[in-house]
């Protein structure tokens, strides 16, 4: 990364840089449970992510900027998905897609569920619903695109994030954010 | 496809096969059931493998799939293994019932994998979930679906769900409990009783209740107004939308509205720390004390609130 | 392979507790090394989290053994703690492809034991629903298995039927995936305005492009190369092991459900079951795809009966089903589902036990993998249909 995560960038440069960022967001889709096939959905010729800048062809976890956690999460996977995540390189972001990975969704009280993604690994964006419709998760990564565009990246790859955004709670402050 | 259904004139009666088995197994064949169209032959423990046997190569059973095999808890008596067989040829189905050897304590149950390829899953999910045992099966470990290192039966009824005893249920009805008289216990639902991030839980609750509005939400002073909800789905909701109906739904709405605004007046009227009213002091400085996290702590003194509390109205 | 001469173990830096080793075997001129491949369980040839561990010598796969329950939610014990209209959602999602169909087992199992009449124009629009729900899974197989063997194209347009399916369905349920539209006693509400004139748009459509996918993938020289004589399933095998679905009619045995022991109103209508040959990887490709064309035929006849009347009935407040135990099996699109559901008379049932189609079928891994190639691995692991929560549950 070079002097990138030693200095912050001026403004031009900066801007001219995040949106670069922002629209090529290589994604790797962690498909767990339903919500996968609406992932899938949202990705092919109806919905189509492609056209927001999400490239959803991701060989691995390292090629990838942005993962997609779709699913339930059990006690069983959350090594796995934790050493996905680990596999990243910075800067990386998260979105927690429907109601298993949010907060364990219709299995709070499973013996054998996490109750939540973010119990292993930081979320930037939830999509909350169960499974979230295709537009759901266009919502958030234009949320999540709003805050790639107005981020430090210094701070970004030094591991400051900025608290997590909640689809429907605070998407018209991301939005106003990004203004 | 029609010489498949053609050979059904072969299929024995559920009498007729009992009268087979029972030839074939004496007084290793207990007893059986037929309810619902399932026809159940439960067997000794000693005889279950020689069921099974007969069941596939009788020519006139002919149970040539394997279907299903799963246990059952019996209570103080131990567990049950079911395993349903099926016919291709007859369209008969049977389901062989057995009670295990050894109690709740060490169950056991002879293997049919040698009869049947697909025991073998079945019987190493069986055992996962309830501990049986199955002398014979080639190979019964590591755990199937569980992680390895799970602690515990659990499909075994004393095995409990540790959330519900730490969380409260976070939806209006709590489907497991009854109070004393035998009527649903309706909760008010609080913001972080359900697990997950708190600005979550709290948007969608607040949205929830913004595009419901019910009664039952608000509160326990309006219990006669919950009473005339019909507490569970209704069956025919576009059935009859009379002028009574509606009247009683514009009673309702007013009833809610009023409730509603009680509520929030309440609500302002009282101090900032909004959800201390709700919570045992005692169990959260305990749990605080023992280095719990805080939104654990108050989702446990919760719990331990309301509890206290039911037991007071129990007791008035 | 030239430098493989030593033989001494090579452990390279692996996934925690997993124990992969080289050994190196014969000092020919090709020697080839037996080693452990772990696929999964993030694999994108697995789709879902199974996981499968190879051992292989040198291309030959020597054994297989699939690594399930990275999907366990504990259904059968949840299950345990919800009463009979709630466990409808629950069922909605441990096969996530088939909702509409996993919850027309449970709704059979308690009308049965309570001996609830239910509506003939119900029964009706379950199975409308239910062969729709069919097709939708079948689609997603088709682009999955193609996209699996190195195609893309197909799961484009597979997408493309199944977003109109998809909305049509919601159009009277108001879900996409998990519809909970049945309820005890029948289902929700009733079907939307046009809803009937539409379901028989999509259906003209969707058969005009059944040929796109006869031609696109069946017909494809690489497809066929790939599939055809691949993992072939024995009758007695696939009986044996309880297969069921498109795998075992793709051995040629016509067990279906809808057929042999026939729920709702298909005694009524004409189902056609489609069938293969030789139980190879082609027949099942084969036999899912045709099966979409089977589903289409039935909707059409359903368009003709579908009566008037009420869609639901009156129920108790409180759903409590009698002592008793009852076995409900339904054709789902992966295979026969299961529902043992056994009472005590109580608000939530004793013990509910889902005997899933994938949890069978995909015991036929480790048969069909033995001797297999290992680029042919993938071509088995795909025409086993199957949906991981439908494993694990």
């Amino acid at each position: 990364m070079g002097l990138m995560d030693q200095v912050e960038l001026p403004q031009p440069v900066k801007y001219v840089f995040n949106w670069g960022r922002k629209y090529s967001l290589w994604c790797f889709n962690f498909g767990l449970a339903c919500c996968a096939i609406e992932f899938i959905a949202a990705s092919t010729s109806r919905h189509d992510f492609i056209r927001h800048g999400v490239i959803p062809f991701a060989h691995g976890p390292r090629q990838a900027d942005l993962l997609v956690v779709s699913g339930t999460l059990t006690d069983k996977m959350a090594p796995a998905v934790k050493r996905l995540y680990e596999e990243m390189p910075e800067p990386k972001y998260v979105i927690s897609f429907g109601s298993c990975a949010n907060c364990g969704g219709p299995y709070w009280d499973s013996y054998s569920v996490t109750k939540g993604v973010d119990q292993i690994i930081p979320v930037d964006v939830y999509v909350p619903g169960c499974p979230p419709r295709p537009e759901a998760l266009l919502d958030g990564i234009i949320a999540l695109q709003h805050r790639i565009q107005n981020e430090s990246l210094k701070d970004r790859i030094a591991g400051r994030r900025q608290d997590p955004i909640t689809l429907g709670a605070d998407a018209p402050l991301a939005l106003e954010e990004g203004a | 496809m029609s010489d498949v259904l053609a050979r059904r004139d072969r299929a024995l009666s559920p009498e007729e096969t009992e009268e087979l088995l029972r030839d074939r197994l004496g007084d290793g064949l207990q007893r059986t059931v037929l309810e619902y169209g399932v026809f159940t032959v439960w067997v000794e423990q000693d005889a279950w493998v020689q069921a099974a046997t007969l069941c596939r190569d009788e020519p006139l059973l002919a149970y040539d799939m394997f279907d299903n095999l799963f246990g059952i808890d019996a209570r103080e008596e131990g567990f049950d293994v079911v395993a349903v067989l099926y016919s291709t040829s007859t369209g008969n189905r049977i389901a062989l019932r057995t009670r295990c050897a050894g109690g709740r304590d060490e169950p056991t149950c002879p293997s049919i994998t040698d009869i049947y390829r697909g025991a073998d899953w079945m019987e190493r999910e069986t055992w996962d979930m309830f501990g049986v045992d199955f002398p014979g099966h080639p190979q019964i470990g590591p755990r199937i679906l569980t992680v390895e290192n799970f602690e515990g039966w659990p499909l075994r009824k004393d095995f409990h769900l540790a959330s519900r005893a730490a969380k409260p249920w976070p939806g209006v009805k709590e489907p497991a409990e009854l109070d004393e008289d035998g009527n649903v216990i309706e909760r008010v639902p609080h913001i972080g009783d359900a697990p997950g991030p708190y600005d979550l839980d709290k948007a969608m609750a607040e949205q929830a209740q913004a595009m419901n509005p019910r009664p039952e939400l608000d509160g326990p002073e309006d219990d006669d107004d919950a009473d005339d909800e019909p507490a569970e789905v209704e069956a025919g909701p576009d059935d009859d939308p009379t002028v009574s109906g509606a009247e009683k739904a514009e009673a309702r709405r007013k009833a809610q509205a009023e409730a509603r605004a009680k509520k929030a007046a309440e609500r302002a009227g009282g101090d900032g720390d909004e959800g201390a009213a709700q919570l045992d002091q005692d169990v959260y400085d305990q749990l605080i004390a023992e280095g719990k996290s805080e939104r654990i702590a108050r989702s446990k003194a919760k719990a331990a609130y309301i509890k206290a509390q039911r037991a007071k109205e129990g007791d008035a | 392979m030239s430098d493989l001469e030593t033989t001494e173990r090579v452990l390279p830096s692996n996934a925690p507790g997993e124990d992969v080793a080289f050994e190196i075997l014969g000092d020919g001129d090709f020697p080839t090394a037996e080693m452990s491949l772990s696929i999964g369980p993030a694999h994108p040839a697995t789709h879902g989290v199974f996981r499968i561990v190879l051992d292989l010598d040198g291309e030959r796969v020597r054994g297989a053994r699939p690594v399930i329950g990275y999907m366990h939610r504990g259904f059968e014990k949840l299950a345990e703690y919800r009463d009979y209209r709630q466990i409808a959602a629950l069922t909605n999602r441990h096969d996530w492809l088939s909702g509409f169909c996993n919850e027309l087992g449970v709704a059979i199992a308690v009308e049965s034991m309570l001996e609830l009449e239910v509506p003939d124009r119900a029964q009706w629009i379950r199975m409308l629903m239910a062969e729709w729900n069919r097709i939708l899974n079948h689609l997603m197989f088709i682009g999955s298995y193609a996209l699996e063997l190195g195609a893309i194209t197909p799961m484009f347009y597979a997408f493309r039927e199944r977003e109109d399916i998809q909305h049509l369905m919601e159009s009277a349920t108001g879900g996409r995936l998990h519809f909970t539209y049945n309820q005890p006693g029948g289902v929700k509400i009733d079907l939307p305005k046009g809803f009937l004139k539409r379901s028989a748009e999509i259906s003209k459509v969707t058969r005009e492009r059944f040929d796109d996918y006869v031609d696109l993938v069946l017909g494809n020289e690489i497809f066929q190369g790939r599939t055809v004589g691949v993992g072939p399933l024995p009758q007695d095998v696939a009986l044996s092991l309880g297969i069921t679905g498109p795998t075992l009619h793709a051995t040629g045995i016509a067990e279906d459900s809808r057929v042999t022991e026939p729920y709702l109103k298909y005694g009524d209508i004409d189902v056609e079951v489609p069938l293969g040959e030789n139980g190879d990887a082609f027949d099942r490709f084969y036999v899912l795809l045709h099966r979409i064309r089977a589903s289409l035929d039935i909707i059409d006849q359903i368009h003709d009966h579908m009566p008037a009347g009420p869609v639901n009935s009156k129920l108790p407040k409180m759903v409590k089903a009698p002592e008793g135990a009852i076995y409900v099996r339904t054709e789902n699109p992966l295979g026969q589902l299961g529902y043992w559901l056994e009472s005590d008379g109580g608000r939530t049932p004793w013990r509910f036990k889902m005997r899933t189609p994938s949890f069978s079928n995909v015991q036929a891994i480790p048969y069909l993998m033995q001797g297999a190639l290992l680029p042919d691995a993938i071509s088995i692991l795909g025409s086993v249909f199957f949906v991981v929560g439908d494993i694990d549950r």
